[in-house]
């Protein structure tokens, strides 16, 4: 089953086109990862599905339904659910807070103030089997500035998993971490995305990591797609090898 | 969960509990030495609603109201307004007054201030504020202007208060709001830990993380500024029962200010924060008030405590807990 489908999406900034014509497909349990220098359109293209941002033109249907207009809110209740280039967290929250706040608001206790939290043992176990799926077990009751960087980017993943997404979208996940701790986090969504067959649109901007990881991927430059197919496809085209590598990377 | 809070000093419901029964406790002792001093106590235990539902929107919200005068101005002036037209001087129908009318202009102006946050928010409310005391000091025929509007003892329970001698009245009054303020502190404490109390920390650390969360941002801020008026209106409706006069003062600009400057002395971001900052407040402005310029004796005080204890009285008080806990267990 078709879970999301892109329509010959436009957004323009100025005179700049970040989204230039964009149709994509994606069927249920499929993980994608869409690379490209910066500046391609990438976050846009998140930003878009998500409702951050509206399209200029071009139609967002998800599950057979036009969403192109629905607000954020309206969508993350269908779950659709994303996270953020730059970490996204609460700051003054310890980890653990952080994920069961996303806890309760996907089970509709968001609003829910006759009971104190104790009482809610069934988010506190979720969010426990949470955090022992992403190994933050050992820092749940750290403040979440306190951990490593690379800890918060898993805390911010973890965030979005805790909402049980339907569809998934992580805006580089493992950038701004140093090079060798890149591997530990994209192996660990991975393999809970695996778990959870969650359909996933993975931005990643390292091409090594693209490389190892990815099964369908999507190139992006100066809001178009240039490619779209299996890693081997990819990885043979000088072209868009080019593309990537003269793209400014920064 | 909140057994992870506990271990803090001040945010555990048990140190506030304590904290106000001593003040209890003490409250006669004091009396007997100087009913001042007990009247400065009762001051002090009756703006402990306002600044906890203050607390509400700052503290853990991440809203800074300029302009809750409006809601003590609102619960004092339901308060004036039943016993100028309907005689009534009953302090139970004092505070249902003063809950449902600060409600029902939380819920007109809630939707609209709530779209907005830090400056913006804060000088909105201050505006709405200082729109509503234009108001009672110009209309005086119904208001009674800047006489305000006189009221006497009030009765609980239908049972009247008139004939007590002073020092009795003063000991009802102290230990019927005491008593109240346990609920309302009890209530706000299991407000602030549970899952909405999370939410509106979410919201304070990041509001667009929270709506891509799930979170109705507005409808959040609405609840937690509906619950934070009720709370500023009772300490309006208590106000003017100690001091039986109602007048456009407690609608002022200098009653919100009171209201953030007492907050932040006691300590934002601890639980017990507002409730000590509440009688500390009282006390350092009736030392203040000896002096002629007594206004800005207070100003200079408070700016210079705000400024040696950032985190409040309550926050020093965690960290010399702390201090002193860490150095036990490093000796034992
Ligand atoms: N909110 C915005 N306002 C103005 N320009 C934007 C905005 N978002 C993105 N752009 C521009 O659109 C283009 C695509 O940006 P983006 O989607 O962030 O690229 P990527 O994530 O692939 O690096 C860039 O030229 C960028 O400057
Ligand atoms: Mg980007």
């Amino acid at each position: 089953m078709e879970v999301l489908k892109l329509l010959k999406v436009k957004k323009s900034f100025g005179g700049v086109r970040a989204l230039d014509n964009i149709s994509i497909a994606l069927s249920e349990g499929e993980v994608v990862m869409v690379i490209g220098p910066n500046g391609a359109g990438k976050t846009t293209l998140i930003n878009v599905i998500s409702g951050y941002l509206y399209p200029d033109e071009g139609r967002i249907m998800y599950m057979g339904e036009d969403i192109t207009r629905y607000p954020p809110l309206e969508r993350v209740g269908k779950g659709i659910v994303r996270s953020f280039q730059l970490v996204n967290t609460f700051d003054k929250l310890t980890v653990y807070e952080n994920i069961l706040v996303s806890v309760l608001s996907r089970k509709k206790y968001q609003y829910a103030f006759r009971k104190i939290l104790d009482e809610y043992t069934d988010a506190l176990e979720e969010t426990e089997n949470i955090l022992k799926l992403f190994g933050l077990s050992d820092e749940a009751d750290e403040n979440i500035m306190s951990i490593s960087y690379g800890d918060r980017k898993l805390v911010d993943v973890a965030i979005s998993f805790a909402l049980n997404p339907k569809l998934i979208m992580l805006d580089e996940p493992t950038s701004g971490v140093a090079t060798k701790d890149k591997d530990n986090i994209m192996e660990k969504i991975l393999d809970v995305i695996r778990k959870t067959k969650v359909t996933s649109i993975i931005i990643e901007h390292d091409m090594d990591i693209v490389f190892r990881y990815g099964v369908r991927i999507i190139v992006m430059h100066q809001g178009r797609i240039i490619a779209d197919g299996e890693v081997e496809e990819i990885r043979k085209n000088e072209e868009i090898k080019k593309v990537l590598l003269g793209g400014v990377y920064a | 969960m909140v057994e992870r809070l506990k271990r803090f000093f001040g945010d555990d419901i048990k140190t506030n509990f304590i904290f106000l029964t001593i003040i209890a406790i003490l409250y006669p002792i004091i009396y007997v030495f100087s009913p001042g001093w007990g009247v400065v106590l009762g001051h002090g235990v009756t703006w402990i609603s306002a600044l906890l539902g203050f607390n509400l929107l700052f503290g853990y919200t991440g809203l800074l109201s300029f302009g809750h005068a409006l809601f003590l101005g609102v619960g004092a002036y339901t308060v004036g307004f039943m016993y100028k037209y309907l005689g009534i001087n009953n302090i139970e129908l004092h505070l249902l007054g003063g809950i449902l009318s600060s409600t029902v202009v939380a819920l007109i102006i809630g939707p609209i201030v709530v779209r907005y946050t830090r400056i913006f928010f804060a000088i909105f409310m201050l505006a709405i504020a200082q729109i509503l005391w234009s108001l009672y000091y110009k209309f005086y025929w119904v208001t009674g202007g800047t006489d305000g509007i006189k009221i006497p003892r009030f009765s609980i329970l239908g049972i009247s208060l008139e004939k007590l001698d002073f020092a009795t009245y003063h000991h009802v009054y102290f230990y019927f709001v005491t008593g109240l303020t346990f609920i309302l502190v009890y209530i706000m404490w299991r407000i602030i830990n549970s899952p909405f109390g999370l939410t509106l920390k979410s919201i304070r650390d990041n509001e667009t993380r929270a709506r891509f969360i799930g979170v109705d941002i507005y409808r959040a801020r609405l609840y937690a500024f509906i619950i934070s008026a009720i709370y500023a209106s009772i300490t309006g409706v208590l106000a003017v029962n100690h001091h039986r006069l109602v007048t456009p003062d407690i609608a002022y600009w200098t009653t919100s200010g009171k209201v953030v400057f007492a907050t932040l002395l006691g300590g934002a971001r601890i639980f017990i924060g507002p409730i000590v900052g509440s009688f500390v407040f009282h006390i350092i402005e009736s030392f203040a008030m000896k002096f002629i310029y007594w206004q800005m004796v207070m100003g200079i005080l408070i700016i210079a405590i705000v400024i040696l204890m950032p985190g409040g009285i309550a926050h020093l008080a965690r960290t010399l807990v702390d201090v002193v806990v860490s150095h036990r267990r490093r000796g034992g």
